[in-house]
Protein backbone atom coordinates (compact mmCIF):
# COMPACT_ATOMS: atom_id res chain seq x y z
CA UNK A 1 0.00 0.00 0.00
CA UNK A 2 2.91 2.45 0.87
CA UNK A 3 4.74 1.14 -2.12
CA UNK A 4 1.56 2.24 -4.50
CA UNK A 5 1.18 5.40 -3.13
CA UNK A 6 5.20 5.88 -3.32
CA UNK A 7 5.12 4.79 -7.15
CA UNK A 8 1.76 7.53 -8.16
CA UNK A 9 4.18 10.70 -6.24
CA UNK A 10 6.95 9.07 -8.17
CA UNK A 11 4.88 9.17 -11.75
CA UNK A 12 3.61 12.81 -10.66
CA UNK A 13 6.84 13.63 -9.87
CA UNK A 14 8.19 12.81 -13.62
CA UNK A 15 5.26 14.23 -14.97
CA UNK A 16 6.22 17.36 -13.94
CA UNK A 17 9.92 16.99 -14.83
CA UNK A 18 8.96 16.26 -18.08
CA UNK A 19 6.54 19.59 -17.98
CA UNK A 20 10.00 21.71 -16.78
CA UNK A 21 11.94 19.61 -19.61
CA UNK A 22 9.39 20.81 -22.26
CA UNK A 23 9.36 24.53 -20.10
CA UNK A 24 13.30 24.60 -21.02
CA UNK A 25 12.48 23.20 -24.62
CA UNK A 26 10.95 26.12 -25.90
CA UNK A 27 13.59 27.91 -25.24
CA UNK A 28 16.31 26.54 -26.27
CA UNK A 29 14.64 25.51 -29.61
CA UNK A 30 14.70 28.53 -31.51
CA UNK A 31 18.26 28.95 -30.15
CA UNK A 32 20.96 28.66 -32.78
CA UNK A 33 24.52 28.90 -32.97
CA UNK A 34 25.56 31.94 -34.13
CA UNK A 35 28.62 32.10 -37.12
CA UNK A 36 31.38 34.48 -35.31
CA UNK A 37 32.40 34.45 -39.02
CA UNK A 38 36.04 33.15 -40.20
CA UNK A 39 37.52 32.30 -37.00
CA UNK A 40 41.62 33.43 -35.75
CA UNK A 41 43.95 31.21 -37.50
CA UNK A 42 45.76 28.75 -34.47
CA UNK A 43 49.14 27.77 -34.53
CA UNK A 44 50.69 24.75 -36.94
CA UNK A 45 51.09 22.85 -33.54
CA UNK A 46 47.43 24.02 -32.52
CA UNK A 47 45.94 23.41 -35.94
CA UNK A 48 47.38 19.59 -35.83
CA UNK A 49 46.22 18.85 -32.85
CA UNK A 50 42.67 18.25 -33.52
CA UNK A 51 43.98 14.98 -36.02
CA UNK A 52 46.97 13.98 -33.15
CA UNK A 53 49.59 15.37 -35.20
CA UNK A 54 48.63 13.76 -38.60
CA UNK A 55 49.17 16.56 -40.75
CA UNK A 56 47.66 15.12 -43.70
CA UNK A 57 44.55 14.35 -41.96
CA UNK A 58 44.80 18.14 -40.48
CA UNK A 59 44.89 19.49 -44.40
CA UNK A 60 41.84 17.25 -45.35
CA UNK A 61 39.92 18.65 -42.54
CA UNK A 62 41.12 22.41 -42.65
CA UNK A 63 40.35 21.99 -46.25
CA UNK A 64 36.53 20.44 -45.56
CA UNK A 65 35.95 22.81 -43.13
CA UNK A 66 36.82 25.71 -45.33
CA UNK A 67 34.44 24.84 -47.54
CA UNK A 68 31.55 24.30 -45.19
CA UNK A 69 32.97 27.66 -43.67
CA UNK A 70 29.73 29.59 -43.51
CA UNK A 71 26.67 26.89 -44.20
CA UNK A 72 26.61 24.40 -41.47
CA UNK A 73 24.05 23.83 -39.38
CA UNK A 74 21.02 24.63 -41.58
CA UNK A 75 22.64 28.16 -41.70
CA UNK A 76 23.32 29.80 -45.37
CA UNK A 77 26.15 32.74 -45.22
CA UNK A 78 26.84 34.88 -48.26
CA UNK A 79 30.45 35.28 -49.31
CA UNK A 80 30.75 38.85 -49.18
CA UNK A 81 29.67 38.20 -45.17
CA UNK A 82 33.06 36.15 -44.51
CA UNK A 83 36.31 38.31 -43.48
CA UNK A 84 38.74 37.54 -46.21
CA UNK A 85 41.69 38.68 -44.20
CA UNK A 86 41.68 35.77 -42.02
CA UNK A 87 40.22 33.60 -44.60
CA UNK A 88 43.49 34.89 -46.24
CA UNK A 89 45.13 33.38 -43.73
CA UNK A 90 43.99 30.33 -43.35
CA UNK A 91 44.39 29.54 -47.12
CA UNK A 92 47.64 29.85 -46.71
CA UNK A 93 47.91 28.23 -43.46
CA UNK A 94 46.45 25.02 -44.96
CA UNK A 95 48.53 25.40 -48.39
CA UNK A 96 51.13 24.96 -46.33
CA UNK A 97 50.52 21.48 -44.98
CA UNK A 98 50.34 20.14 -48.42
CA UNK A 99 51.22 22.51 -51.24
CA UNK A 100 50.94 19.53 -53.66
CA UNK A 101 47.22 19.01 -53.76
CA UNK A 102 44.74 21.33 -55.78
CA UNK A 103 41.96 21.74 -53.24
CA UNK A 104 42.84 25.01 -51.52
CA UNK A 105 44.06 26.72 -54.63
CA UNK A 106 40.44 25.16 -56.14
CA UNK A 107 38.63 26.69 -53.64
CA UNK A 108 40.40 29.88 -53.41
CA UNK A 109 40.17 30.37 -57.54
CA UNK A 110 36.23 28.62 -58.42
CA UNK A 111 34.54 29.51 -54.77
CA UNK A 112 36.06 31.93 -52.71
CA UNK A 113 37.04 34.21 -56.26
CA UNK A 114 33.47 34.03 -56.32
CA UNK A 115 32.41 37.01 -53.98
CA UNK A 116 30.10 39.67 -55.29
CA UNK A 117 32.12 42.37 -53.18
CA UNK A 118 35.53 42.87 -55.49
CA UNK A 119 36.92 44.86 -52.85
CA UNK A 120 37.36 41.40 -50.77
CA UNK A 121 39.60 39.70 -53.42
CA UNK A 122 43.08 40.89 -52.58
CA UNK A 123 43.63 38.04 -50.05
CA UNK A 124 42.68 35.24 -52.32
CA UNK A 125 44.52 37.14 -55.36
CA UNK A 126 47.50 37.18 -53.01
CA UNK A 127 47.00 33.15 -52.35
CA UNK A 128 46.52 32.38 -55.82
CA UNK A 129 49.45 34.03 -57.11
CA UNK A 130 51.58 32.16 -54.09
CA UNK A 131 50.29 28.91 -55.35
CA UNK A 132 50.68 29.64 -58.93
CA UNK A 133 54.33 30.58 -58.47
CA UNK A 134 55.20 26.55 -57.35
CA UNK A 135 56.44 25.65 -60.76
CA UNK A 136 55.24 21.43 -60.70
CA UNK A 137 52.32 20.56 -62.79
CA UNK A 138 49.77 22.66 -63.74
CA UNK A 139 50.11 24.93 -60.94
CA UNK A 140 49.99 27.92 -63.37
CA UNK A 141 46.75 27.54 -64.16
CA UNK A 142 45.85 29.21 -60.18
CA UNK A 143 48.19 32.40 -61.42
CA UNK A 144 46.07 32.60 -65.20
CA UNK A 145 43.30 32.97 -62.62
CA UNK A 146 44.73 35.32 -60.17
CA UNK A 147 45.22 37.17 -63.43
CA UNK A 148 41.67 36.87 -64.45
CA UNK A 149 39.84 38.30 -60.87
CA UNK A 150 42.44 41.35 -60.42
CA UNK A 151 41.61 42.46 -64.27
CA UNK A 152 38.08 41.53 -64.74
CA UNK A 153 36.65 41.26 -61.30
CA UNK A 154 39.37 43.87 -59.20
CA UNK A 155 39.68 45.74 -61.73
CA UNK A 156 43.34 46.43 -60.66
CA UNK A 157 45.06 46.55 -63.38
CA UNK A 158 48.20 47.42 -62.21
CA UNK A 159 47.68 44.28 -60.23
CA UNK A 160 47.19 42.01 -63.09
CA UNK A 161 49.71 43.26 -65.59
CA UNK A 162 52.90 42.22 -62.95
CA UNK A 163 50.49 38.61 -62.51
CA UNK A 164 50.65 38.62 -66.00
CA UNK A 165 53.98 38.59 -66.79
CA UNK A 166 55.14 36.71 -64.09
CA UNK A 167 52.69 34.04 -65.77
CA UNK A 168 54.35 34.83 -69.06
CA UNK A 169 57.66 34.15 -67.49
CA UNK A 170 56.77 30.94 -65.85
CA UNK A 171 59.59 28.74 -66.34
CA UNK A 172 57.95 25.51 -67.03
CA UNK A 173 55.58 24.60 -69.91
CA UNK A 174 52.70 26.42 -70.41
CA UNK A 175 50.24 27.23 -73.15
CA UNK A 176 50.70 30.31 -75.75
CA UNK A 177 47.73 32.16 -75.12
CA UNK A 178 49.00 32.41 -70.82
CA UNK A 179 52.32 33.83 -72.59
CA UNK A 180 50.46 36.01 -74.47
CA UNK A 181 48.51 37.12 -71.19
CA UNK A 182 50.26 40.64 -70.66
CA UNK A 183 48.99 41.72 -73.90
CA UNK A 184 45.14 40.32 -73.43
CA UNK A 185 45.31 42.46 -70.06
CA UNK A 186 46.38 45.33 -72.10
CA UNK A 187 44.24 45.31 -74.69
CA UNK A 188 41.26 47.58 -74.49
CA UNK A 189 39.22 44.69 -76.05
CA UNK A 190 35.73 44.21 -73.82
CA UNK A 191 36.29 42.70 -71.19
CA UNK A 192 33.75 39.54 -71.16
CA UNK A 193 35.49 38.50 -74.86
CA UNK A 194 38.38 38.19 -73.70
CA UNK A 195 37.46 36.64 -70.14
CA UNK A 196 35.75 34.03 -72.51
CA UNK A 197 38.78 33.50 -74.48
CA UNK A 198 40.91 32.88 -71.42
CA UNK A 199 38.19 30.20 -70.29
CA UNK A 200 37.23 28.50 -73.43
CA UNK A 201 41.49 28.16 -74.17
CA UNK A 202 42.03 26.68 -70.85
CA UNK A 203 39.12 24.00 -71.78
CA UNK A 204 40.10 23.55 -75.31
CA UNK A 205 44.00 22.40 -73.61
CA UNK A 206 43.39 21.43 -70.59
CA UNK A 207 39.86 19.91 -70.38
CA UNK A 208 41.48 15.96 -70.67
CA UNK A 209 43.87 16.31 -68.04
CA UNK A 210 41.73 17.97 -65.26
CA UNK A 211 39.73 16.83 -62.31
CA UNK A 212 36.20 16.51 -63.80
CA UNK A 213 34.72 18.72 -61.32
CA UNK A 214 37.21 21.39 -62.05
CA UNK A 215 35.49 21.38 -65.96
CA UNK A 216 32.24 21.90 -64.49
CA UNK A 217 32.92 24.75 -62.35
CA UNK A 218 34.84 26.15 -65.63
CA UNK A 219 31.48 25.51 -68.09
CA UNK A 220 29.24 26.97 -65.47
CA UNK A 221 31.56 29.94 -64.91
CA UNK A 222 31.60 30.67 -68.98
CA UNK A 223 27.77 29.75 -68.81
CA UNK A 224 26.62 31.63 -65.85
CA UNK A 225 29.10 34.50 -65.12
CA UNK A 226 30.90 35.47 -68.35
CA UNK A 227 27.78 35.09 -70.79
CA UNK A 228 24.65 36.76 -69.75
CA UNK A 229 21.49 34.84 -70.92
CA UNK A 230 21.21 34.70 -74.62
CA UNK A 231 24.82 34.67 -75.58
CA UNK A 232 24.52 31.47 -73.34
CA UNK A 233 22.02 30.01 -75.31
CA UNK A 234 23.43 30.28 -78.46
CA UNK A 235 26.87 28.88 -77.40
CA UNK A 236 27.54 25.22 -78.00
CA UNK A 237 29.52 24.94 -74.66
CA UNK A 238 26.78 25.59 -72.60
CA UNK A 239 24.53 23.02 -74.17
CA UNK A 240 23.01 21.34 -71.64
CA UNK A 241 23.76 23.20 -68.87
CA UNK A 242 20.90 24.56 -66.48
CA UNK A 243 21.44 28.42 -66.93
CA UNK B 1 56.24 -19.06 -24.32
CA UNK B 2 53.32 -20.35 -23.32
CA UNK B 3 51.04 -21.03 -25.79
CA UNK B 4 48.02 -22.37 -24.20
CA UNK B 5 47.83 -18.91 -22.12
CA UNK B 6 48.31 -16.92 -25.56
CA UNK B 7 45.09 -18.90 -26.67
CA UNK B 8 43.71 -18.35 -23.25
CA UNK B 9 43.87 -14.27 -24.17
CA UNK B 10 42.87 -14.55 -27.96
CA UNK B 11 40.07 -16.75 -26.57
CA UNK B 12 39.11 -13.90 -24.45
CA UNK B 13 38.72 -11.65 -27.09
CA UNK B 14 37.02 -13.37 -29.21
CA UNK B 15 34.20 -14.11 -25.56
CA UNK B 16 34.45 -10.22 -24.86
CA UNK B 17 32.93 -9.53 -28.38
CA UNK B 18 36.24 -7.65 -28.97
CA UNK B 19 36.40 -8.49 -32.67
CA UNK B 20 32.79 -8.33 -33.46
CA UNK B 21 32.70 -4.54 -32.49
CA UNK B 22 35.99 -3.52 -33.83
CA UNK B 23 34.27 -4.80 -37.15
CA UNK B 24 31.62 -2.67 -36.75
CA UNK B 25 33.65 0.31 -35.62
CA UNK B 26 35.41 -0.60 -39.13
CA UNK B 27 32.44 -0.85 -41.35
CA UNK B 28 30.39 2.51 -40.00
CA UNK B 29 33.93 4.23 -39.96
CA UNK B 30 34.38 3.60 -43.48
CA UNK B 31 30.57 4.30 -44.29
CA UNK B 32 31.36 7.92 -42.39
CA UNK B 33 34.88 8.71 -44.43
CA UNK B 34 32.71 7.81 -47.56
CA UNK B 35 30.03 10.66 -46.27
CA UNK B 36 32.65 13.20 -45.33
CA UNK B 37 34.59 12.27 -48.52
CA UNK B 38 32.23 12.44 -50.75
CA UNK B 39 30.88 16.17 -49.92
CA UNK B 40 34.13 17.53 -50.61
CA UNK B 41 34.78 19.75 -53.73
CA UNK B 42 37.45 17.84 -55.50
CA UNK B 43 39.79 15.17 -55.07
CA UNK B 44 36.84 13.25 -52.77
CA UNK B 45 38.55 9.54 -53.57
CA UNK B 46 41.93 11.16 -51.18
CA UNK B 47 39.65 12.85 -48.64
CA UNK B 48 38.18 9.32 -48.06
CA UNK B 49 40.87 7.84 -48.11
CA UNK B 50 42.79 10.06 -45.29
CA UNK B 51 39.99 10.08 -42.95
CA UNK B 52 38.93 6.80 -43.09
CA UNK B 53 42.94 5.51 -42.27
CA UNK B 54 43.13 8.61 -39.79
CA UNK B 55 39.69 7.85 -37.63
CA UNK B 56 40.14 4.48 -38.25
CA UNK B 57 43.47 4.24 -36.87
CA UNK B 58 42.31 6.19 -33.92
CA UNK B 59 39.26 4.17 -33.48
CA UNK B 60 41.17 0.91 -33.65
CA UNK B 61 43.72 1.93 -30.86
CA UNK B 62 41.12 3.18 -28.66
CA UNK B 63 39.26 -0.56 -28.84
CA UNK B 64 42.82 -2.39 -28.37
CA UNK B 65 43.60 -0.02 -25.20
CA UNK B 66 40.28 -0.21 -23.80
CA UNK B 67 40.30 -4.20 -23.96
CA UNK B 68 43.44 -4.69 -22.87
CA UNK B 69 42.99 -2.82 -19.61
CA UNK B 70 39.26 -4.11 -18.81
CA UNK B 71 40.86 -7.69 -19.22
CA UNK B 72 43.60 -7.30 -17.76
CA UNK B 73 42.41 -5.67 -14.31
CA UNK B 74 39.40 -8.09 -14.68
CA UNK B 75 41.90 -10.66 -14.16
CA UNK B 76 43.94 -9.37 -11.39
CA UNK B 77 40.29 -8.91 -9.45
CA UNK B 78 38.84 -12.27 -10.38
CA UNK B 79 41.99 -13.52 -8.98
CA UNK B 80 42.75 -15.00 -12.64
CA UNK B 81 46.60 -13.89 -12.38
CA UNK B 82 47.20 -15.47 -9.15
CA UNK B 83 45.54 -19.10 -10.00
CA UNK B 84 47.80 -19.34 -13.33
CA UNK B 85 50.60 -18.15 -11.62
CA UNK B 86 49.87 -20.67 -8.81
CA UNK B 87 50.23 -23.25 -11.64
CA UNK B 88 54.07 -24.05 -13.34
CA UNK B 89 54.25 -20.87 -15.14
CA UNK B 90 56.77 -18.36 -13.97
CA UNK B 91 56.09 -14.91 -14.11
CA UNK B 92 58.23 -14.06 -17.12
CA UNK B 93 56.48 -16.41 -19.22
CA UNK B 94 52.98 -14.93 -17.85
CA UNK B 95 53.93 -11.58 -19.23
CA UNK B 96 55.94 -13.07 -22.23
CA UNK B 97 52.79 -14.94 -23.36
CA UNK B 98 50.11 -11.83 -22.90
CA UNK B 99 52.31 -8.97 -24.40
CA UNK B 100 52.31 -11.85 -27.12
CA UNK B 101 48.58 -12.44 -27.32
CA UNK B 102 47.77 -8.59 -27.32
CA UNK B 103 50.58 -7.78 -29.99
CA UNK B 104 48.76 -10.54 -32.31
CA UNK B 105 46.06 -9.14 -31.52
CA UNK B 106 47.08 -5.66 -32.32
CA UNK B 107 48.37 -7.18 -35.60
CA UNK B 108 44.88 -8.47 -36.39
CA UNK B 109 43.08 -4.89 -35.93
CA UNK B 110 45.93 -3.49 -37.70
CA UNK B 111 45.12 -5.88 -41.30
CA UNK B 112 41.59 -5.22 -41.13
CA UNK B 113 42.11 -1.41 -40.67
CA UNK B 114 44.65 -1.57 -43.61
CA UNK B 115 41.90 -3.90 -45.71
CA UNK B 116 39.11 -1.31 -45.60
CA UNK B 117 41.58 1.59 -46.38
CA UNK B 118 42.71 -0.37 -49.28
CA UNK B 119 38.89 -1.58 -50.01
CA UNK B 120 37.97 2.24 -49.93
CA UNK B 121 40.37 3.18 -52.94
CA UNK B 122 42.29 0.39 -54.46
CA UNK B 123 43.23 2.54 -57.10
CA UNK B 124 45.02 4.58 -55.28
CA UNK B 125 47.13 1.39 -53.94
CA UNK B 126 51.09 2.51 -53.81
CA UNK B 127 54.01 1.40 -51.52
CA UNK B 128 52.98 4.05 -49.07
CA UNK B 129 50.08 1.42 -48.14
CA UNK B 130 52.73 -1.02 -47.52
CA UNK B 131 54.53 1.59 -45.36
CA UNK B 132 51.53 2.70 -43.85
CA UNK B 133 50.30 -1.21 -42.74
CA UNK B 134 53.44 -2.15 -41.43
CA UNK B 135 53.62 0.73 -38.92
CA UNK B 136 50.12 0.80 -37.82
CA UNK B 137 50.89 -2.48 -36.86
CA UNK B 138 54.14 -1.70 -34.69
CA UNK B 139 52.09 1.07 -33.41
CA UNK B 140 49.32 -0.76 -31.92
CA UNK B 141 51.84 -3.28 -31.13
CA UNK B 142 53.66 -0.52 -28.87
CA UNK B 143 50.14 0.61 -27.53
CA UNK B 144 49.47 -2.80 -26.54
CA UNK B 145 52.28 -3.24 -24.77
CA UNK B 146 51.95 0.05 -23.06
CA UNK B 147 48.18 -0.82 -21.98
CA UNK B 148 49.97 -4.05 -20.67
CA UNK B 149 52.38 -2.34 -18.25
CA UNK B 150 49.25 0.57 -17.21
CA UNK B 151 47.04 -2.33 -16.48
CA UNK B 152 49.79 -3.76 -14.29
CA UNK B 153 51.18 -0.98 -12.33
CA UNK B 154 47.53 0.93 -11.83
CA UNK B 155 45.10 -0.82 -9.65
CA UNK B 156 42.13 1.05 -10.91
CA UNK B 157 40.79 0.37 -14.95
CA UNK B 158 39.65 4.03 -15.67
CA UNK B 159 43.05 5.55 -14.41
CA UNK B 160 44.90 2.75 -16.52
CA UNK B 161 42.58 3.40 -19.42
CA UNK B 162 43.22 7.60 -19.04
CA UNK B 163 47.16 7.10 -18.37
CA UNK B 164 47.41 5.13 -21.82
CA UNK B 165 45.38 6.95 -23.62
CA UNK B 166 47.15 10.22 -22.63
CA UNK B 167 50.59 8.78 -23.31
CA UNK B 168 48.98 7.97 -26.77
CA UNK B 169 48.21 11.84 -27.28
CA UNK B 170 52.08 12.85 -25.66
CA UNK B 171 52.84 10.21 -28.83
CA UNK B 172 51.42 11.95 -31.15
CA UNK B 173 51.91 15.43 -30.60
CA UNK B 174 55.34 14.84 -29.59
CA UNK B 175 56.77 16.23 -32.63
CA UNK B 176 54.84 19.25 -32.45
CA UNK B 177 55.91 19.81 -29.08
CA UNK B 178 59.69 19.15 -29.70
CA UNK B 179 59.26 21.97 -32.41
CA UNK B 180 58.07 24.46 -30.28
CA UNK B 181 60.44 23.50 -27.87
CA UNK B 182 62.61 24.33 -30.34
CA UNK B 183 61.26 27.47 -32.20
CA UNK B 184 61.24 29.04 -28.56
CA UNK B 185 64.83 30.09 -27.48
CA UNK B 186 64.26 31.95 -24.28
CA UNK B 187 66.95 32.12 -22.18
CA UNK B 188 64.69 32.75 -18.39
CA UNK B 189 66.22 29.91 -16.25
CA UNK B 190 62.04 28.81 -16.24
CA UNK B 191 61.64 27.85 -19.46
CA UNK B 192 64.85 26.67 -19.66
CA UNK B 193 64.28 24.10 -17.05
CA UNK B 194 60.79 23.24 -18.87
CA UNK B 195 62.72 22.79 -22.30
CA UNK B 196 64.97 20.13 -20.45
CA UNK B 197 61.92 18.26 -19.30
CA UNK B 198 60.35 18.15 -22.81
CA UNK B 199 63.61 16.90 -24.30
CA UNK B 200 64.01 14.44 -21.00
CA UNK B 201 60.33 13.07 -21.63
CA UNK B 202 60.80 12.90 -25.21
CA UNK B 203 63.58 10.43 -24.82
CA UNK B 204 61.11 7.90 -23.82
CA UNK B 205 58.30 8.45 -25.48
CA UNK B 206 57.75 6.78 -29.02
CA UNK B 207 57.91 9.32 -31.94
CA UNK B 208 54.25 8.19 -33.01
CA UNK B 209 53.58 10.99 -35.40
CA UNK B 210 56.16 9.74 -37.48
CA UNK B 211 54.22 6.50 -37.90
CA UNK B 212 51.23 5.63 -40.26
CA UNK B 213 50.92 8.90 -41.50
CA UNK B 214 48.45 9.69 -44.18
CA UNK B 215 50.17 11.51 -46.14
CA UNK B 216 52.09 7.76 -47.65
CA UNK B 217 48.94 6.98 -48.78
CA UNK B 218 47.95 9.47 -51.09
CA UNK B 219 52.09 10.17 -52.42
CA UNK B 220 53.60 6.95 -51.49
CA UNK B 221 56.28 6.20 -49.32
CA UNK B 222 58.77 8.85 -48.37
CA UNK B 223 62.64 8.20 -50.14
CA UNK B 224 64.23 9.39 -47.53
CA UNK B 225 63.74 10.14 -43.79
CA UNK B 226 60.80 7.25 -42.10
CA UNK B 227 61.24 4.04 -43.50
CA UNK B 228 61.07 0.36 -42.03
CA UNK B 229 64.12 0.24 -40.60
CA UNK B 230 63.53 3.56 -38.19
CA UNK B 231 59.80 1.57 -37.35
CA UNK B 232 60.72 -1.43 -36.64
CA UNK B 233 63.78 -0.39 -34.10
CA UNK B 234 61.68 2.09 -32.41
CA UNK B 235 58.81 -0.85 -32.03
CA UNK B 236 61.53 -3.18 -30.61
CA UNK B 237 63.32 -0.45 -28.17
CA UNK B 238 59.99 1.02 -26.48
CA UNK B 239 57.93 -3.08 -26.41
CA UNK B 240 61.39 -4.04 -24.57
CA UNK B 241 61.57 -1.02 -22.48
CA UNK B 242 58.08 -1.17 -20.98
CA UNK B 243 58.03 -4.91 -20.92
CA UNK B 244 60.50 -5.06 -18.45
CA UNK B 245 59.09 -2.58 -16.61
CA UNK B 246 55.32 -4.65 -16.94
CA UNK B 247 58.09 -7.65 -15.31
CA UNK B 248 59.76 -5.53 -12.70
CA UNK B 249 56.32 -4.96 -11.59
CA UNK B 250 55.46 -8.24 -11.53
CA UNK B 251 58.23 -9.97 -9.71
CA UNK B 252 58.14 -7.48 -6.60
CA UNK B 253 54.27 -7.79 -6.57
CA UNK B 254 53.36 -9.96 -3.59
CA UNK B 255 50.18 -12.34 -4.28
Amino acid sequence: MHLARAEKKLWALMALIIVLNAGIWLFSRTQQSAWPNVPPLPSKAGLSAGALGDLQLTYRSTALMLQNLGDTGGRTTSLQDYNYEQLGRWLNAAYDLDPRSSVIAFLAAYYFGGVQDAAKLPPVIDFLERAGSRNEGKNWRWLAQAVFLARYKAQDYARALALAQKLAAYPGEIPIWARQMPAMVMSAEGDKQAAYAIMVETLRSQANTLHPNEVNFMVDYICTRILDAAAAQMDPICAGQKL
Amino acid sequence: MNIALIRYVLTASIRDRLLLSMLLVLVLGACLSLFLGSSAIIEQDRFTLVFAAGGLRIACALGLVLFIVFFMRRSFESRDVEFVLSRPVGRIAFVSAYAAAFSLIALVLAFASFAVVYAISPHLYSDGHMLWAFSLGVEYIIMANIALFFAMMLSSAATATMATLGFYILARMMGQILGINDSTKLNEAGFKILEYAVEGVSILIPRLDLFAQTSWLVYGAPETGIGYGFIALQGAFFVALVLTGALLDLVRREF
